[in-house]
């Protein structure tokens, strides 16, 4: 009778003992922009060695790039881990929901994201700028937009190349600084010393959704820290898949 | 007379119990064949072949041996020869042979009375204190009673006056009694010796003894507190570990404040000493509990389906009960080991009628660095420490050393009226203090790091209770409580970038103060086959957290609420087999201005005397919840909360059925049980990014299922004693804010293996521990990747597991501890050596990971294990005047 007691316990202990299984995380890296044509970068996770597992992707889908089709994404020739939509294919549309799955090693990580809708001006000031070199600072440029609640915005300054230097007698191109993060809102000014050369500018308005917000955001840490899981929208994989609509408007800083 | 005794057995308890079958008669011709047969299986095998109908006690007659020759003759003639010299007769009623002992039936002259009950009080004999929780048996059919907490019971239904009833209690020898030996067999005194030391491995006086654990009704188990003493420690004896060993309890998480019972939280524990609520269980950073082992009587655990009388926490009530010291002589006992030294004093106020207990310990880790202490507090501190500091070396040396002591004052005064009033006054101050200050460089000596800690916590309470017998049948206790915990914390860390010369620093100030005043009343009265119990239980409950850091950031988080609660309950022993608790307790919660309702039943049925089985459902409701903070735990911030817009009330239903078998000497239990939650919450700090400065919104919200099978094989009895427990369990949660996706739970282990063992032959004692526990999940760094920024910028992310998707590898552990008793004259010593994991087992708590780099875009990850603790040999001395 003992035996029989003590067999399941026996049996049930060597059922304790289960292989742990691990495999590389994929990595999925995208940012959709309104009428570009879309790519995304594939690769595995680094481990705290910083180096890169082996393995290739296989095959990489995205759904309903016209609403309705799928259609299969192609290695960049000379970065293997790249991989674009052909050319013949429809570019990113604002609005559209868009499904990408990526199939690597038997793992399958999929994102879904929806390309927000550009902003739609209401008010933009005059774009072409004289500035005083002698100025300490003050707004030379406005711009406002309709509401576009849930969306934040990223601002990119294209600075013109080979351009004369302005002299401001203060610290310049303050752009940098002032623009490093998301900002909600209906509007955005500059300001003159925002800008450091003369010549055409290009502000780059970005309408971005809130995976990417959260990117900008993110702090993973720091001397001991512990660390903090970064923003992701990728399922059964890593990294963001995010959209954005990129609208420009051309500055020229005048003498 | 023996004939309306006979009846009366018959009519009072049917066939429970008893072996039986249908109608025959005496003068049926009956045969067998056989050759010192015990007398029970004779029986059986004439049951089998005729339709003859025999009463009798099983056990009793196991030891009669008969024989036959096969030559048919009338089952009356046949049973006389075989009960010729024994003591055991029978009588024929109504066509059914009763067997019974000649001794149930007193001599005609005496004139026993039948149906009886039997009231009375267990006592120790020794010292004249309450044996609470005592169990009284009826020895002919096995029905019973519990006494209560103050050691009173009323046993109805005895067949008579002169029936063989036992009282027993674990760890002391049991007492065998007849009501007619009272003059008032409602005011029975029984007093019991505690064990001998040394046990023969057989059944002493018809009952088995038990030594080391009895588990008395569904989900309630009670453990010999001296016996586990004997066992292995990690340095000081601690009857909240000793728990840990049980099934459905988790036993390898190495710390008195972590006790998860059947996938509940550590905070859904109600642990109550004396009627004071502790919420906080442990000293040293919860490596022993506050409890001094020295000043518990008994400590019960009741897990999931309790009584509606019990309440308040979802998961399980552990009930410690103090002593209430020595009434007849003043006895004494000090107790030196590596860490503290303590002493213990009971001395009789009125003899026979009050006592005082005084226990007190102390450390001596502020004064003396003994190497179990270095050992310990170096595993504290590593697995304490921020990253980048090396994880196992030590904080003493180099003229450095941290200031920590811990200490526990325990008092309690008793004292029982002529008229069976008991009063009882309890104080208890616990405490634990910390000043450390030092400074080290980084492993990789990019930082220096300076660090002033000061830290003082403890718990002070008091209880009193009073507790009258109004009748034999009906008794009541008022208990009124007071706790409070106070934790001060304040840390002062400086980091000096030794490459570029800057400093920074950052201090932190974190007070809790959590208080709880309770006042409850519980009346028994048991009527026919119903003990019905009727009560009140009332807390009013403060808690105040403040929060101050170098970034000014103060979370001031003060609440007050009380909770008032009625129950009702009825213990209805429907048949002689089966026997009903149900009931239902309803609270008021001023928190959320409702009340809340919890209904609990459970089914027992004793299918033979050696089979039984049992089931239960419940529902409870906890309005109290303890945060579990990821911080780094010397600077640890865990936090009660009371119930309120952002922490939910829990609600916890089980389910659980289970069977228990008796196989002579060994026990075999088993329950397997379902637990579903609403309102679990996870703190999920740097796990998702959440809107800053709100402290709800760090934690997650959801729920919960638990499901498992326990299994208890133990043996009770004799100089080799112990048990093999078993659990197979499954604790997960579901949040909202991770899509209701199911996660483990924290302390989710879904195998666990603990083998007890204790050897006892006279003065020599020893006992081994091996605990197996597959590995606790942790939410593991997998890697990092970079995304770019439209910017031109990237940044680096660490990306995770799913939250507790990884899994640590598996625990297990083997300690061993050996000790031997001397005497001279009056005085008594103990001499113990422990080992704890003897074979240095590197076992994992945790793994966190964190960045090396001294900027937010210079990610370094790395990560370091928390580890339990290694091997630790220590030694206790302890001698008794």
């Amino acid at each position: 009778m003992v035996k029989r007691i003590y067999m399941p316990v026996l049996l049930l202990f060597f059922l304790a003992c289960r292989p742990d299984e691990t495999q590389p995380t994929l990595v999925m890296n995208a940012l959709l922009i309104d009428q570009q044509s879309l790519s995304v970068e594939l690769s595995v996770l680094r481990d705290f060695t910083y180096e890169q597992a082996e393995g290739a992707v296989v095959k990489c889908f995205v759904e309903g790039m016209d609403g309705t089709s799928t259609i299969a994404l192609l290695p960049d020739a000379v970065n293997p881990t790249l991989f674009s939509a052909p050319e013949e294919a429809p570019l990113v549309e604002a609005g559209d929901t868009y499904r990408i799955e990526a199939t690597w090693a038997g793992q399958t990580a999929r994102a879904e994201v929806t390309v927000p809708m550009p902003i739609s001006f209401i008010q933009i000031s005059s774009t072409s700028i004289p500035i005083n070199a002698a100025s300490t600072g003050q707004p030379v440029f406005s711009v406002l937009w309709e509401a576009n609640p849930g969306f934040s915005r990223v601002f990119t300054l294209q600075e013109p190349a080979d351009a004369n230097e302005i002299p401001f007698s203060v610290p310049a191109g303050r752009f940098a600084e002032q623009f490093r993060l998301p900002v909600p809102g209906q509007g955005t000014t500059l300001w003159d010393i925002d800008f450091r050369y003369y010549g055409i500018h290009e502000l780059g308005i970005y309408t971005i959704d809130a995976q990417y917000e959260a990117l900008f955001f993110y702090a993973p840490g720091q001397g001991g820290d512990r660390l903090t899981r970064g923003p992701s929208n990728v399922e059964n994989g890593a990294g963001i898949v995010a959209a954005a609509s990129y609208t420009g408007i051309e500055i020229e800083i005048l003498e | 007379m023996i004939r309306l005794f006979l009846s009366c057995v018959l009519v009072l308890f049917g066939w429970a119990a008893l072996q039986t079958v249908s109608a025959q008669s005496d003068s049926l011709r009956v045969g067998f064949v056989g050759t010192d047969v015990p007398l029970d299986r004779a029986l059986l095998s004439l049951r089998r072949t005729y339709d003859v109908s025999v009463v009798y006690e099983s056990r009793a007659l196991r030891n009669v041996e008969v024989s036959g020759d096969g030559i048919e003759r009338p089952f009356a003639e046949l049973l006389a020869s075989w009960l010729a010299g024994t003591e055991f007769t029978f009588e024929v009623v109504n066509g059914t042979v009763i067997i019974y002992r000649k001794s149930d039936v007193e001599p005609e002259s005496a004139q026993p009375e039948f149906g009886i009950s039997a009231a009375g009080r267990v006592i120790d004999a020794d010292t004249g204190e309450a044996l609470p929780f005592a169990n009284l048996l009826i020895a002919s059919n096995g029905k019973g009673a519990t006494a209560n907490a103050q050691g009173w019971f009323y046993l109805p239904d005895v067949p008579a006056d002169t029936s063989t009833l036992v009282a027993s209690f674990i760890g002391f020898e049991p007492l065998q009694f007849r009501p007619n030996e009272f003059p008032d067999r409602s005011r029975v005194s029984l007093e019991l010796h505690k064990r001998s030391a040394v046990l023969p491995a057989a059944i002493v006086k018809g009952v088995r003894q038990t030594n080391v654990l009895r588990v008395d009704r569904p989900s309630l188990v009670s453990i010999d507190n001296d016996w586990v003493n004997q066992l292995p420690n990690a340095g000081e004896p601690d009857p909240i570990r000793n728990l840990q060993l049980l099934p459905g309890v988790s036993g390898a998480l190495e710390n008195s404040a972590n006790v998860h019972v059947r996938g509940g939280a550590a905070d859904e524990n109600l642990v109550v000493y004396d009627g004071i609520t502790i919420y906080y269980l442990d000293h040293f950073y919860g490596l022993f509990s506050a409890f001094n082992a020295n000043s518990v009587k008994s400590i019960r655990l009741h897990k999931g389906v309790f009584e509606p009388m019990y309440g308040g926490r979802a998961a399980s009530v552990i009930e410690i009960t103090g002593k209430t010291g020595n009434q007849r002589r003043t006895t004494a006992k000090a107790d030196v080991g590596l860490l503290s030294a303590a002493v213990h004093l009971e001395t009789p106020i009125l003899a026979n009628k009050a006592a005082l207990m005084l226990s007190a310990r102390r450390s001596f880790t502020d004064v003396l660095y003994s190497p179990l202490f270095q050992n310990l507090f170096n595993n504290l501190y590593a697995n304490s420490t921020a990253g980048g500091a090396p994880n196992e070396e030590g904080v003493f040396g180099e003229g450095r050393a941290p200031d920590f002591s811990f200490y526990d004052l325990t008092g309690k005064v008793s004292w029982e009226t002529e008229a069976g009033d008991q009063f009882s006054f309890t104080l208890y101050n616990g405490s634990d203090q910390l000043n450390m200050e030092f400074s080290e460089a980084s492993r990789d000596l990019r930082f220096l790091y300076g660090y002033n800690d000061q830290s003082r916590w403890g718990t002070t309470g008091a209880g009193a209770r009073w507790a009258r017998q109004w009748s034999p049948e009906s008794d009541g206790v008022l208990t009124l409580g007071y706790s409070v915990f106070r934790s001060e914390l304040f840390g002062f860390d400086r980091r000096t970038n030794l490459l570029i010369g800057t400093e920074d620093s950052l201090f932190f100030d974190r007070d809790t103060e959590l208080s709880d005043l309770s006042m409850r009343y519980d009346f028994s009265h048991r009527t026919g086959k119903h003990r019905i119990g009727v009560g009140t239980a009332n807390t009013a409950i403060r808690v105040e957290n403040r929060r101050l850091d170098s970034e000014g950031e103060e979370l001031d988080n003060i609440a007050a609420e009380a909770l008032l609660a009625v129950y009702l309950q009825d213990e209805w022993q429907a048949t002689d087999r089966i026997q009903l608790t149900g009931g239902v307790r309803s609270t008021y919660y001023s928190g959320f201005d409702r009340a809340y309702h919890e209904p609990r039943l459970t089914v027992r049925w004793q299918a033979t005397t050696r089979l039984g089985f049992h089931g239960g459902y419940g529902r409870t409701w906890q309005f109290i919840r303890n945060v579990r903070r990821q911080d780094l735990f010397l600077n640890t911030a865990d936090e009660w909360r009371l119930a309120d817009a952002d922490i939910p009330a829990l609600r916890a239903d089980q389910l659980s059925v289970g069977t228990s078998l008796s196989l002579g000497l060994i026990s075999v239990n088993a329950e397997a049980y379902l637990r579903s939650t609403q309102g679990s919450i996870e703190d999920a700090l740097r796990f998702i990014a959440f809107e800053p400065g709100s402290f709800a919104n760090d934690l997650l919200l959801g729920s919960g299922r638990a499901r498992g099978v326990e299994l208890l094989v133990s043996k009770n009895t004799g100089i080799h004693t112990g048990w093999v427990a078993y659990t197979l369990a499954e604790a997960n949660n579901a949040f909202e804010h991770l899509n209701d996706a199911r996660v483990p739970a924290y302390y989710d282990r879904r195998n666990e293996v603990k083998v007890v063992y204790g050897f006892n032959p006279g003065k020599y004692k020893a006992g081994v521990v091996f605990v197996y526990g597959s590995g606790l999940p942790f939410t593991s760094a997998n890697g990092t990747y970079t995304v770019d920024l439209p910017t031109g910028e990237q940044r680096e992310l660490v990306a995770f597991s799913s939250l507790n998707g990884s899994r640590l590898p598996a625990y297990h552990r083997l300690d061993v501890s050996a000790g031997r008793s001397f005497e001279w004259g009056s005085t008594r010593s103990y001499l113990g050596v422990s080992l704890y994991n003897v074979y240095n087992r590197r076992n994992l708590q945790n793994r966190y990971f964190f960045s090396g780099g001294a900027e937010a875009d210079d990610l370094l990850v790395n990560f370091s294990d928390i580890v339990f603790l290694g091997f630790v040999p220590s030694i206790r001395l302890s001698i008794e005047w």
